[in-house]
């Protein structure tokens, strides 16, 4: 057996797919060969380290085991249960059987009025989870409002949006953004929950997780205690306990910050909480006719002329369904004045800005920014390609911004909205809104 | 110290569990080379913690712990095997896998130093690549899909997910080899 025949076998061995003479031929070229022999264990070592970066949160296991026994016992029950089903296929016994014994859903959800999600599934066809059930390999991105999630464990957690997330296991919940509060029954203890900075394994307790891009995660115990590890740099690993509360630090370190209940809730919201509008301008001012080069009330540029004004329908070329004019650009960014928006940023609330783009019908398009600023720092962007088929101004950008503790200098600062298009980027209907966050926590 | 019943104090207890802990990956890497190509891996791990842990009593400080679990790990793996061959499944012979597994057992020290060589052999590949390993071991969907999704055909991407193992594994070989220079 050459060197490739060699890789090659041992490959599909790992794969699962190895049979029949080639599974013979390589057997005997692994107790004849040590290179071989060496081949195979490197095989053997890339294969688990491959999968450990996959499941590198499971390889953490710092439950106290007697603990975690009973789960475990669950879990060998249920296995056993699938395996004799499976047997019970092979010998042709009806699979009325397997539907009868089959388990509850891993996760039930609810959501608080005004949730706005999309849900994705890994399981497609008729095993696909339905309605608001979630198995492993689902993932929901939340873009607002709140959802509950139930565990068939026991766990109970509150997600704020904007959150996206995807249930790896009944005990294992990876966060990619969002603002999380969980309850961890005794039974449930070992329960997992990551995000990209951080692996933190319930220790029996109540404890709330941020984490959002750009700042750093946190994690705030409540009552009992947490393991936490930074998955950065020396991975530092500690033990977070009733009171404490941590976010990530440099190489991988942790930093001690104040607990703060108020940033979580514990009970999803019964009525949908209204915004405040504190902007709105679909830039009906001043009037004008055709395309121009005039700048709507309230807003600068940054062009010295031309590339940029207000817009009517365009003998056709646009729809304006909010009113009956537009903003364009071509390259430049138009930005609200200080004196006409006077709003300044506050600690506590959630902002979030929407803007309608469209093109005209016969050019046009491009990519746009929109950005939030209080005084001249960015505190959140977005930007998106202008669809082709937005000529009625349905494609709307949005971004949400929640201010922490790291834009605690900026609160008082006068805020900004900056609009930044290219090719005749078209702009309408923008509005800005706050949802201010209640001042206490909830329990 | 002696863990003479099962009843541990708190802080034997605490020793044992980090010691379980400590051994994990090295754990699981042993099994995965006991198991070639056959799924139940965590299983086996889960059910090799839990007889670590009924039988924490018998474990005496200072012997061996590595070589204690994987004795009872080989002995739980020999078990899911047996299973699994009835049902039909083909894999090499017990001894020779026994004797393959021996030869690369790893120390928790070798395990994190072999990962971390992964992440830069990763690193290394061009987005493409990286896109179909990844998708092979962590979506846990068919090829099938990803040809689907990317347009190639099935086994054009087995040969190429061939070529990119065999370039991980020589990446790796060669960091490895360069860490003990270092």
């Amino acid at each position: 057996m050459n060197r490739r025949e060699l890789e090659m076998h041992l490959q599909e061995l790992f794969e699962g797919r190895l049979m029949g003479d080639d599974l013979e031929e390589l057997q005997h070229e692994l107790r004849t060969n040590p290179e071989a022999k060496d081949a195979y264990c490197d095989y053997a070592h890339l294969h688990n380290a491959m999968q450990l970066r996959n499941e590198g949160v499971d390889s953490l296991n710092v439950i106290p085991m007697d603990q975690a026994i009973q789960r475990d016992r669950r879990r060998s029950f249920r296995t056993a249960m699938l395996a004799s089903v499976a047997a019970l296929i092979i010998v042709g016994v009806v699979m009325a059987l397997f539907t009868a014994r089959t388990p509850p859903p891993t996760l039930r959800f609810a959501t608080s009025p005004g949730t706005e999600l999309s849900i994705s599934h890994q399981l497609t066809g008729e095993g696909a989870p339905e309605g608001q059930v979630l198995e492993p390999g689902s993932r929901i991105e939340l873009s607002r409002g709140t959802v509950e999630l139930e565990f068939a464990s026991g766990v109970r957690g509150i997600i704020q949006g904007p959150a996206a997330m995807t249930l790896r296991r009944e005990d294992l919940l990876e966060l990619d953004k969002g603002t999380a509060w969980f309850e961890v029954p005794p039974e449930a203890i070992g329960f997992k929950l990551s995000t990209p900075e951080m692996v933190v394994t319930d220790l029996g307790t109540e404890f709330g997780i941020r984490s959002r891009p750009n700042a750093p995660d946190e994690v705030h115990v409540f009552s009992g205690k947490v393991e936490i590890l930074n998955r950065k740099g020396v991975k530092k690993q500690l033990e977070s306990t009733t009171g404490q509360a941590h976010m990530t630090g440099l190489v991988g370190r942790w930093q001690e910050i104040p607990l703060r209940r108020d940033y979580f809730l514990s009970e999803l919201p019964k009525t949908q909480p209204k915004p405040l509008v504190i902007f709105e301008d679909s830039f009906e001012d001043p009037a004008i006719t055709g395309l121009t080069n005039i700048m709507p009330s309230g807003w600068s540029h940054d062009l010295p002329a031309g590339g940029i004004g207000l817009n009517d329908n365009d003998s056709g070329k646009l729809n304006t369904p909010f009113g009956s004019q537009v903003m364009w650009s071509n390259g430049g960014a138009l930005k609200t004045n200080l004196l006409s928006f006077s709003e300044t940023l506050i600690g506590n609330g959630t902002y979030t800005l929407s803007v309608n783009v469209g093109r005209r019908s016969d050019h046009g398009g491009g990519t746009c920014t929109i950005e939030l600023l209080a005084g001249d720092t960015v505190l959140a962007s977005a930007s998106e390609a202008v669809s082709s088929s937005s000529t009625d101004f349905s494609q709307v950008v949005r971004l949400v911004y929640t201010p922490d503790e790291s834009h605690r200098h900026l609160r008082g600062k006068t805020l900004a909205i900056r609009l930044r298009g290219a090719v005749q980027t078209q702009f309408d209907n923008v509005r800005l809104e706050i949802i201010p966050t209640r001042m206490s926590g909830s329990r | 110290m002696h863990f003479l019943s099962m009843s541990l104090d708190a802080s034997q207890q605490a020793e044992f569990v980090g010691q379980i802990t400590r051994h994990q990956q090295a754990l699981r890497a042993y099994i995965v080379s006991l198991m070639p190509g056959m799924s139940g891996v965590q299983d086996v791990l889960q059910e090799t913690n839990l007889v670590l842990w009924e039988k924490r009593g018998k474990f005496k400080p200072g012997t061996h712990f590595q070589a204690w679990a994987f004795a009872i790990a080989r002995y739980e793996v020999k078990a899911h095997r047996r299973k699994a061959i009835a049902l039909g499944v083909t894999t090499l012979d017990d001894d020779l896998l026994e004797e393959l597994a021996e030869r690369g057992e790893q120390r928790p020290e070798e395990l994190e130093q072999r990962l971390r060589s992964l992440d830069k052999c990763l690193g290394k590949l061009q987005d493409k690549e990286r896109q179909l390993i990844e998708h092979r071991y962590f979506s846990g969907a068919t090829l099938e899909s990803f040809s689907a999704a990317c347009g190639r055909p099935v086994d054009s991407l087995r040969v190429s997910l061939f070529r990119i193992r065999a370039a991980l594994r020589q990446c790796i070989n060669k960091e490895l080899t360069r860490g003990e220079l270092d």
